[in-house]
């Protein structure tokens, strides 16, 4: 099946495309699912969030890298792309959402040809920019989520998330796969079941607020952040009772560090995250989380849809395109996995 | 901003503005008080506000969506100046233009709707013409596209653009295809061949085919792309060629609109005045709304100064009491030229009423209606408020140093009719002087063509001939023992009875030789020890 009819299946009406590390094939997804758009009939709406480093050339101040759009695609981008755009752009509205390139205006692609898309700066931004592409008649949202702290967070504005690995991102295939594998893990973090856990911690992460809940209630903690404090969060609690700790900021090495040093009490703990953009940990702290008996549940899931890979790396480094593939589309089963650098078909088990 | 202007409580009325267009705001921002002389134009302004506020009860949702549109406006100040001095304005320019155009164009239609009509220098002029040049497709939408309806070569060059891109992409798969075939292999998405580094013989019959140049190479394969014909070399040159005429014509195009927009410059910049002010007259008028505010009734220059306001609130203290579920006292006075006093127990608002009478000329001076049942004023040449308000860091003077350059800073200003609050006048001081200086300076401006109003607690002031004399009720009418009920031991509390014993209203009193002794009452009332006001209390009689 081609990745754009994953995507139809999937019934996800805004997608989002995140890569594991610069070179991943990020632009290849993205104009690939544009080029399928194109040959399906489906009208596209494209945006961005994010700043890969390289997507805005410092020296140039220029937004890069250059996607090839479809007549008809429409665009929420800043004003300094539009008059680098090879293709002829019609300006339909403004959004007052103001970036270093400018404001982003809706436009729509009225020849074929390669431009620049630079998108708002904050997800809420890019949720009304998505709302607003749908609001012109686009059946697919398509946004492209740098590396940086708000752009990996773009799976949280999107019905559906594209994830991009390959070469890049580790030093040998082991590292790849478990790389690979972990982002999988991370992303596919359960909601939280127990509705009034739900409502207390949709609060508390309203709030900006560290909040404990046990058996005997709910209870705010002094703190801002739990990072330093989970010795003094554990000396609050009962030594058997089980408990959750909802932490509206992100959660770190150093947090599950500092709680596997208690590790008789890791059983115990379920920990509560906005989403899993929120939870930046190694794959090593996080087995040894697991291992003990820890937990995290997230508020809102992310839908992974598929994952492509790029064999290559820009260092040289590369493996056989169809083993490569095959290896990771072994490891994420069942989620599909494309190798668009060979064709747009997914791999094969 | 002065302190003056935020004691009054003007920076208030300028916040509460709010207007929804950059248009509006910049006037807002601009706005000044109309001085005596200009009594004919504030009279104009009064009548429009009075015009506009009965259209938003007769026409409330036509003044709404024209406030809707004024929120949309993109501000065009910058481009305007722009194409004025020469520049050639950009597409993100022209479309914002024609927002502007489509927006004046659907706020005049309503306005024509309304009845009686507002003046025409709400309106902005019309521009047919200009947004017809710039929807050549006649679609009427305000999005932009510099489409080939502009120019009769610009859509010449994009046919052949085109015509060009699809000979050179049918060229190039005719081209992959047969070199597929011949080598038995399929490109992938990125238009290459990749062959295995191992299989030297695959290579050497891709390479003898001199129909691919190697692209790319990996540790395990080798990645070749079609080399260029020369029939498409020259397509692609003729292409590039194409592009470049394209956009010089779409920059010849720009160039002529940026022309026709600099003739209509004048006129643009009307409707951006004429959207301006009707922006701040609705934004106005809407506060005037909220504030339940009514027009104040206009002395003329060449009659005697005179202010009168009943049933005045002050909207800043309103708002401010009403977050703690109180409700403002209404304050009534009337002055007239020379000196007037408010005595009365402390805490019983007399400086509440300084800043009332000051912001109620102030607000009419800026043209605006007032929160009170009715009132009658002038205008006045300076409004100035002489409070307590002691910053010595700023100013390096002691409190009574600060009051007194304060004082001479203001007696000029008296010379012409002008309004003159002073509050707690030269209280700093001891009493015998400060007494003395009090009275000194109360009978020099009760000579002047002014209105002055002071507060003060000095018996003396209370029976200068010519002064009027204003008392505020205070706790004079509550019984002692009521009072003992209300005294709690929670001095917040306390602080709350008091405030809903005091009567804030202002009563006119005669000459008296002595003013009524609240002090006592206040300090017991607010936790002062028994002991200290006992002995105070056989002081006094002393």
């Amino acid at each position: 099946m081609r990745l754009l009819e994953r995507i139809q299946q999937s019934g996800c009406r805004s997608v989002s495309v995140v890569g594991l590390a610069k070179n991943a094939g990020k632009t290849v997804a993205v104009n690939s699912i544009i080029r399928q758009c194109a040959d399906a009939g489906v009208t596209l709406g494209l945006s961005s969030i994010g700043y890969d480093g390289e997507k805005i050339d410092v020296l140039s101040r220029l937004a890069k890298p250059r996607i090839a759009v479809r007549e008809g695609t429409v665009l929420a981008t800043a004003t300094a792309t539009l008059t680098r755009a090879a293709a002829g752009l019609e300006i339909l509205a403004a959004t007052n959402y103001i970036t270093a390139l400018g404001e982003v205006m809706l436009v729509r692609a009225r020849e074929s040809g390669n431009v620049e898309v630079a998108g708002p700066d904050s997800l809420a931004e890019m949720r009304h920019c998505i709302a607003a592409m749908q609001g012109l008649g686009c059946q697919l949202v398509i946004v492209d989520g740098a590396l940086d702290r708000v752009g990996s967070a773009a799976p949280t504005t999107t019905d559906g998330t594209v994830i991009a690995t390959g070469a890049v991102a580790g030093s040998n295939m082991r590292r790849i796969l478990i790389r690979s594998m972990h982002v999988k893990a991370i992303f596919s973090l359960p909601e939280v079941s127990d509705p009034a856990l739900r409502q207390a911690a949709s609060a508390a992460v309203q709030a900006g607020q560290l909040v404990v809940v046990d058996s005997e209630g709910m209870r705010e903690l002094p703190f801002t952040s739990a990072l330093g404090h989970a010795a003094a969060v554990i000396s609050y609690l009962s030594p058997i009772q089980p408990f959750s700790v909802v932490i509206p900021g992100a959660i770190t090495d150093s947090l599950l560090g500092e709680l596997l040093y208690h590790s008789r009490r890791v059983k115990q703990v379920r920990l509560v995250s906005p989403d899993p953009t929120h939870v930046f940990v190694s794959p090593e702290i996080w087995q040894r989380f697991l291992h003990l008996g820890g937990s995290v549940e997230v508020l809102k899931r992310i839908r992974i849809l598929a994952v492509t890979v790029n064999p290559t790396a820009p260092t040289g480094k590369s493996y056989t395109p169809s083993e490569f593939a095959l290896e990771l589309a072994r490891a994420l089963a069942p989620l599909p996995v494309y190798d668009l650098f060979l064709s747009e078909m997914e791999v094969p088990l | 901003m002065s302190d003056a202007s935020r004691m009054l409580g003007i920076d208030y009325f300028l916040a509460s503005l709010a207007p929804a267009s950059p248009y509006g705001q910049a006037q807002a921002k601009a706005l000044r008080p109309f001085k005596p002389g200009q009594e004919s134009a504030l009279r104009e302004e009064l009548a429009s506000l009075e015009h506009a506020l009965s259209l938003l009860s007769t026409h409330p949702d036509e003044l709404a969506k024209i406030r809707h549109y004024l929120t949309e406006l993109p501000d065009w100040r910058e481009p305007l100046h722009e194409v004025l001095a020469g520049g050639v304005l950009s597409d993100v320019e022209l479309f914002s233009l024609k927002q502007n155009l489509y927006f004046f164009a659907r706020i005049k239609e309503i306005l024509t709707t309304l009845s009686p009509l507002l003046p025409a220098k709400y309106e902005p002029p019309d521009f047919y013409a200009l947004l017809a040049l710039l929807d050549p497709d006649k679609t009427g939408s305000p999005s932009f596209y510099l489409s080939d309806s502009f120019s009769v070569r610009l859509a010449e060059y994009r046919a052949k653009i085109r015509e060009q891109q699809r000979a050179a992409s049918r060229l190039s798969e005719s081209q992959k295809e047969r070199a597929a075939s011949l080598v038995g292999l399929s490109f992938n998405p990125a238009g290459e061949l990749a062959a295995p580094r191992h299989d030297r013989s695959l290579q050497s019959r891709i390479e003898a085919t001199a129909l691919f140049i190697l692209s790319r190479e990996t540790y395990t394969e080798r990645y070749y792309q079609l080399k260029p014909t020369s029939q498409e070399l020259t397509l692609a040159q003729e292409l590039d060629r194409l592009l470049k005429y394209e956009q010089e014509e779409e920059e010849k195009v720009r160039h002529k609109l940026s022309l026709a927009v600099k003739q209509e410059g004048e006129r643009l910049r009307q409707a951006i005045a004429s959207l301006g002010r009707l922006d701040l007259l609705l934004s106005k008028a809407l506060l005037a709304r909220d504030w339940r505010c009514v027009r104040p009734e206009l002395v003329g220059r060449d009659e005697p100064a005179e202010f009168v306001m009943g049933a005045a609130r002050h909207p800043e203290i309103e708002a401010s009491l009403s977050k703690q579920n109180k409700a403002f006292t209404p304050i009534s006075i009337s002055l007239r030229a020379g000196v007037a006093i408010v005595t009365g127990a402390n805490m019983g608002g007399k400086t509440v009423t300084l800043r009332t009478v000051g912001i109620l000329a102030s607000l009419v001076a800026y043209g605006m209606f007032v929160p009170a049942s009715h009132c009658r004023t002038g205008l006045f040449l300076h409004i100035s408020i002489l409070t307590g308000e002691y910053r010595a860091f700023v100013t390096g003077l002691s409190r009574f140093g600060h009051e007194i350059a304060a004082l001479c800073a203001a007696l000029p200003e008296v010379e012409t009719r002008s309004l003159l609050l002073v509050d707690e006048l030269a209280s700093s001081t001891n009493p015998a002087e400060g007494s003395a200086l009090a009275q000194a300076v109360a009978e020099h401006l009760s000579q002047s063509p002014s209105i002055c109003l002071l507060t003060t607690h000095y018996d003396r002031l209370a029976y200068l001939r010519g002064v009027a004399h204003w008392q505020v009720v205070g706790l004079s009418n509550v019984p002692s023992q009521e009072l003992a009920e209300a005294l709690a031991d929670d001095p917040a509390a306390s602080r709350r009875d008091l405030a809903e014993l005091m009567d804030y209203t202002l009563t006119p009193t005669e000459p008296t030789r002595h003013l009524p002794r609240e002090a006592l009452r206040v300090a017991s009332h607010l936790g002062l020890p028994e002991s200290i006001l006992v002995r105070a209390a056989k002081l006094l009689r002393r």
